[in-house]
């Protein structure tokens, strides 16, 4: 019986325990759900426009926290030029101007379908996710790459001398000093995938929209493909030691 | 005539005895001689090859605490990574696309 209870106990805490940390990601889509069901379902001329003010709102309140968001990301990414860091954080904050003063022209509005070709604009002249988001995502992953390659590159040389001090006392060392040269190659790829990627994320831009998504889906293919450069070339210096470990 | 080849043989074992002992001295002293025996035990060997083998085999130090240290920290990399990668991987761009 206590046991069954213990069981019932644990279950209903590992719910209340999931539902704490989604819970701010379960409200925002709630409402973003909510603002656009009530004004779809408004009836009268005055119902939608109330309700598309309240859309909008709602809308440039998520996109104000999203850029908030990647601006944080942004501020965390130690590896991209300063200059393109500081061109993103500027975009940043003149969208988050222009989507405050937005929000006030939306709330002031009396005009139905001029409220609604406003709201409309917080899409199409803004693209904080079809263009923004990815954009930045992208760039943090590149971030993230680089650090990774520097790492790989300093264990490459630290082996390096190690091999070259086994080689000198007369061992055996073609095995490990074909792994290590695989993996060289493997980083050299990656770096090159990750400059093309690199260069893909920073050109694109919200005023075209179909090139932007052009050059994510490029982007995304050479981080991918540095990622799996990188990895393999840690698999490769992973049996270079364990080579080296179990060199007589 | 009993007592003279009586006193030859002692003389002549003394002489026996301490013959021998001479003759282990000097063996003695040329095996004491490093190089003579090294060359007389083997003739192609080579003294100080011999020992920069013995050098250098001490000087490969087996320990590798910094690359193990560095591997540990490209995995921890790596999974920053991978995280990263998934997040990006699955970002909802809805938003972005819905009718007015």
């Amino acid at each position: 019986m206590n046991k069954r209870y213990g069981k019932t106990i644990g279950l209903i805490s590992l719910g209340v325990f999931a539902l704490f940390f989604s819970w701010p990601v379960v409200t925002q889509a709630v409402q973003k759900v909510d603002a656009l069901n009530e004004y779809r379902n408004a009836k009268t001329q005055e119902e939608k426009l109330e309700k598309v003010k309240a859309l909008g709102a709602d809308m440039i309140d998520r996109r104000i926290t999203s850029l908030e968001q990647l601006k944080k990301i942004l501020n965390q990414a130690v590896k991209l030029e300063p200059t393109l860091k500081d061109s993103l954080i500027t975009r940043i904050n003149d969208a988050e101007n222009g989507l405050n003063a937005l929000k006030a022209e939306i709330q002031a509005g009396t005009d139905f379908e001029t409220v609604r070709e406003k709201v409309r604009s917080i899409i199409t002249s803004y693209r904080v996710y079809a263009v923004f988001m990815p954009q930045i995502r992208g760039l943090a992953v590149i971030d993230r790459l680089r650090t990774y390659q520097e790492t790989l590159d300093s264990l490459k040389v630290a082996l390096q001398a190690k091999v070259n001090e086994a080689e000198a006392a007369s061992r055996s060392v073609d095995e490990i000093q074909g792994k290590i040269d695989r993996a060289t190659t493997a980083l050299a790829n990656g770096a090159s995938f990750l400059a093309t990627a690199e260069r893909d994320f920073s050109n694109m831009k919200i005023d075209d929209v179909a090139a932007a998504h052009d050059l994510f889906k490029n982007g995304k293919g050479d981080l991918q493909n540095a990622r799996d450069s990188f990895h393999q070339a840690k698999t490769l210096l992973r049996e270079a030691t364990n080579a080296l470990r179990e060199l007589k | 005539m009993k007592k003279i080849i009586a006193s030859a043989l002692v003389l002549i074992s003394v002489g026996f005895i301490i013959g021998c002992g001479k003759s282990k001295t000097e063996n003695t002293n040329q095996a004491s001689s490093p190089t003579e025996a090294t060359n007389n035990g083997n003739s192609n060997s080579n003294p100080a090859q011999e020992g920069n083998n013995g050098n250098v085999s001490a000087s490969f130090n087996r320990n590798l605490q910094d690359i193990e240290t560095l591997t540990n920290s490209a995995d921890a990399v790596g999974k920053n990574v991978d995280t990263e990668y998934d997040e990006f991987e699955n970002l909802d761009t809805s938003d972005d696309s819905i009718e007015i």
